[in-house]
């Protein structure tokens, strides 16, 4: 180090004479100059700046899609010109200045309908992706903590578990038809169908983490201090192995959506007239043949962007968090 | 950055499958001109035929295993005729049967029967010469076995022929082309002949059908239900490829003229845009079970048959044992919240008209009311639940989900029956889950496409029968067997005497307002416009026999 300093002393001092101690009015003059000057020409301000405002964007960038999502479910009855399940015009207009997205077989307004689609598919995920999430984590909890135990629990947990992979063998959307099938069309059936089919990755997701946790020091010291196994389960297992699951709800939601739309699309959805997408992009499609394509491309629109939005969020909101905590924590230093 | 790009390929990714999506429907913005001669027939050749069906047919004996269904009544229609049929009368272009005449086809053409013991006697005068499609003299003993096995295989609609018939012994051959049937009631003779006409009145080649029988099937139910060959009629299957295509051929034994196309291949194309599709760009020359208003889309280019008195009706069944239904204003205000007018303008796109009641103008009682039974009338419908003690009523529809026009205006059903105090639940079912449900009259309400075969006023018996799956909803009472007895009894049903009995008999059945006709809708088939005999039947299957390219 020294060496260099010397040798780079010497070699700035054979090419350039040594400058003479500044005067008064170049002080100034350099002053002047550097207030005049805009911000960008202050290193450390610009990067401090452009961080942030990437950041934002990110942060809106990542809940945006989820953000419209939302608002068009909360305001679909302002954001539509007509009741979704009545006749308001002639079958089979094509998009005009009253009925943006046209009608369709019977009259409907294809863009009303197309909207409050939206609230019916994220209705639906809602619901469906909280029970599979919840009733994951307790079934993959209680399979977890029994399956290698002895007694008839464990044989309760090691049964459950083998259920749970010959339902995940068999393709979600069979297993919905079947159980839509023999329960009968409704509500009811529809959201059991769909959590039988999406709570499987839960159990899973939650087993194999409780297989990890139940090997901590602490489990063994909370029970020496008295706790029972059901308290140290609540208090300490799940607790400590819900992460995955619930990093896995976003995509149960988009899960739902999509099988959503295709029982619906297969005529074992929701009861017309109903406005869901999958029935409507399926009564439309035989008018797509003879040139009627509003009836099915218009949901299968809002059925592709909503399902790529929710999946784009669900990458994103988890990246967005810490970028949020630091924006928080900066102001809370400030 | 990493994300960035990532999020770039995604966005790119959306924006391909968009223009694929955009570019897809811009493809099918337009149906292919069909000038030119591709325009019809550009499948077929001088004697080979190409059709559009929706679905693969389920049994070829609708005797044994009983399947209600477009494709089933083809099916039958094709391979199996009987002793006589309506009398073809050319009318705008179609072929349409009069349900009031009769003409020999196993029978003689000309002379097929005389009516004697004061119309208690039938005696049918058969054809000499003529053989089956196994080319197996056709005599008295094919007709005897054939009225036998009617009396004795389980399932079907049989019971509309053993209502005539409770014996085999009312049976007479007279000689090998001779055969009589002896009735009991004189007013039974107005059905006898219709029955005998209709889709319960096939003829088998008993000698054909005793080398199928088994001792667990002595009428060879199982054999008939999947194999043809062993009838009279115009065509037999001659192959299958299993949900795709079923190819006809003729029957050079046909007794009546040689149909025109010697071959119909009958392709499987499920969804009814695509049927209309191919129609007009010459794909196909006939399309069957089209949806209204897809026919209406490519009506410049193909031939639509339209008929003065349609048959064919959707009915919309209040079934009577079950709430809200057990309470006939109920039953009559929902009648008042159905939207007749809007349905055939939106979704028949004018190509019915609304039910007047189980009486159609084919069956020829004069001087009958035509107008309308119901129309809508929120209002009234709205006062009639007043009266019944309610506000607003749950109302759960069921319909078949193969049957589009169905599901639409049921729909519609559900949009406008609010106003009227009705809140209506359109459930769609499997078409084998609808027939089950029907079968068992479990359904609150339900709609289903239907036909009288015996166009005469006393064969309407056959819909309120507890016996068969056409009534769900209707237990007959004193006053309904009074009324119908009564008009039976008071002569033909097409004299001036009768009629009056008839309008009180149907008036009934209005208020009642249980199981009725909600429109008649007009024949649901396209054909090419280089084809000539379209035909209208008594079960509104297309008569592919009397087809022929145009001159």
């Amino acid at each position: 180090m020294e060496i260099s300093m010397t040798q780079g002393s010497v070699a700035l001092s054979s090419a350039t004479p040594i400058p003479a101690k500044p005067t008064h009015a170049q002080l100034k003059h350099n002053q002047l100059k550097h207030t005049a000057q805009p911000p960008a020409a202050q290193p450390g301000a610009t990067i401090r700046g452009s961080g942030t405002a990437r950041k934002m964007l990110t942060i809106i960038g990542a809940f945006l899609p989820v953000i419209i999502i939302v608002a068009i479910c909360l305001f679909a009855p302002a954001l539509s010109h007509f009741s979704p399940t009545t006749t308001v015009g002639a079958a089979r207009l094509s998009p005009n200045a009253k009925f943006w997205f046209g009608t369709d077989s019977v009259g409907m307004d294809v863009y009303s309908r197309t909207l409050y689609g939206t609230r019916i598919a994220i209705q639906f995920a809602i619901v469906v992706a909280v029970l599979s999430t919840v009733l994951g984590v307790l079934i993959g909890t209680f399979i977890g903590l029994t399956e290698s135990s002895k007694g008839v629990i464990s044989n309760v947990g090691r049964v459950l578990n083998k259920i749970s992979e010959y339902i995940i063998a068999i393709p979600g959307i069979i297993l919905a038809i079947v159980v839509v099938g023999l329960m009968g069309s409704s509500n009811f059936a529809l959201i059991t169908s769909l959590t039988l089919v999406l709570v499987q990755a839960p159990i899973k997701l939650t087993r194999v983490e409780i297989l990890q946790v139940k090997r901590e020091n602490y489990l063994e010291a909370a029970q020496m201090a008295g706790e029972s196994s059901f308290e140290s389960a609540f208090v300490h297992v799940i607790p400590n192995s819900i992460g995955p699951a619930l990093r896995n709800l976003p995509l149960i939601f988009g899960n739902c959506v999509i099988n959503l739309a295709a029982l619906g699309f297969i005529g074992i959805g929701v009861n017309a007239p109903t406005p869901e997408w999958g029935y409507m992009i399926s009564k439309g499609i035989s008018s797509m043949m003879l040139g009627r394509w509003w009836e099915a491309v218009f949901p299968s629109l809002f059925l592709f962007a909503s399902v790529l939005g929710i999946s784009y969020s669900s990458k994103a909101i988890p990246k967005a968090i810490p970028l949020i905590r630091q924006l928080a924590g900066r102001r809370g230093n400030q | 950055m990493h994300m960035h790009s990532r999020l770039r390929r995604k966005i790119s990714a959306a924006f391909l499958a968009l223009a694929t999506v955009f570019a897809m429907a811009a493809c099918s913005n337009s149906v292919p001109d069909a000038d030119g001669s591709s325009a019809s027939g550009g499948s077929s050749s001088s004697s080979s035929l190409t059709a559009a069906i929706a679905a693969m047919p389920t049994s070829y004996d609708l005797e044994g295993t009983w399947a209600a269904s477009n494709e089933n009544y083809t099916i039958w229609s094709q391979t199996m005729v009987n002793l006589i049929r309506y009398k073809y009368v050319e009318k705008n272009g179609v072929q349409v049967q009069d349900f009031t005449k009769y003409e020999g086809v196993l029978a003689d053409k000309d002379n097929p029967f005389t009516v004697s013991d004061g119309g208690k006697t039938y005696t049918f005068h058969l054809r000499k010469g003529v053989k089956s499609q196994a080319r197996n003299p056709f005599t008295a003993q094919d007709v005897y076995w054939s009225l036998q096995r009617k009396l004795n295989v389980s399932g079907g609609r049989l019971p509309q022929i053993a209502n005539l018939l409770d014996n085999i012994n009312q049976v007479q051959i007279v000689d090998d082309h001779t055969i009589a049937i002896h009735l009991h009631d004189v007013d039974k003779g107005e059905l006898l002949l219709p029955n005998l006409t209709g889709q319960m009145g096939r003829i088998w080649d008993k000698t054909e059908m005793l080398k199928h029988v088994t001792p667990d099937d002595p009428w060879a139910t199982k054999w008939a239900a999947q194999n043809t060959g062993a009838g009279y009629g115009p065509y037999t299957v001659s192959s299958v490829t299993e949900g795709q295509q079923l190819v006809l051929k003729a029957n050079p034994n046909y007794p009546l003229d040689k149909p025109k196309f010697t071959t119909i291949a009958m392709k499987v194309v499920a969804d009814s845009g695509t049927r209309a599709q191919m129609l007009a760009s010459g794909d196909v020359d006939v399309s069957e079970a089209l949806s209204p208003s897809d026919a209406t889309s490519i009506a410049d280019k193909v031939q639509l048959p339209k008929v003065d008195n349609p048959t064919e009706f959707i009915g919309l069944t209040l079934v009577e044992n079950k709430a809200p239904f057990n309470d006939q204003r109920v039953r009559q205000a929902f009648r008042y919240a159905v939207p007749y007018d809007d349905i055939i303008k939106q979704i028949y796109q004018g190509k019915a008209k609304a039910s007047s009641g189980w009486i159609t103008p084919a069956m020829g009682v004069p001087g009958l009311s035509a107008k309308p039974a119901y129309t809508y009338n929120p209002s009234k419908a709205k006062a009639l639940l007043k009266e019944a003690g309610k506000t607003s009523v749950p109302v759960t529809l069921s319909v078949s989900s193969l049957v589009p026009d169905i599901i639409d205006s049921a729909v519609m059903i559900s949009s406008s029956a609010k106003q009227a105090g009705f809140d209506v639940t359109v459930k769609q079912l499997s078409a084998a889950d609808f027939a089950s449900g029907r079968a068992n009259k479990t359904f609150q309400a339900l709609m289903v496409a239907n036909r009288s075969q015996a166009q005469a006023p006393a064969g309407l018996d056959n819909f309120f029968s507890t016996k068969g799956d056409n009534n769900s909803a209707f237990a007959p009472t004193d006053e309904y067997t009074g009324l119908l007895d009564a008009a039976k009894n008071a002569g033909k049903s097409t004299s001036k005497e009768a009629a009056p009995h008839w309008q009180k008999f149907s008036n009934f059945l209005n208020d009642e307002a249980s199981n009725l006709p909600m429109l008649y809708r007009q024949p649901n088939q396209a054909y090419s416009t280089k084809l000539q005999n379209m035909s209208y039947r008594y079960d509104s299957t297309v008569d592919y026999s009397i087809l022929a390219p145009k001159s």
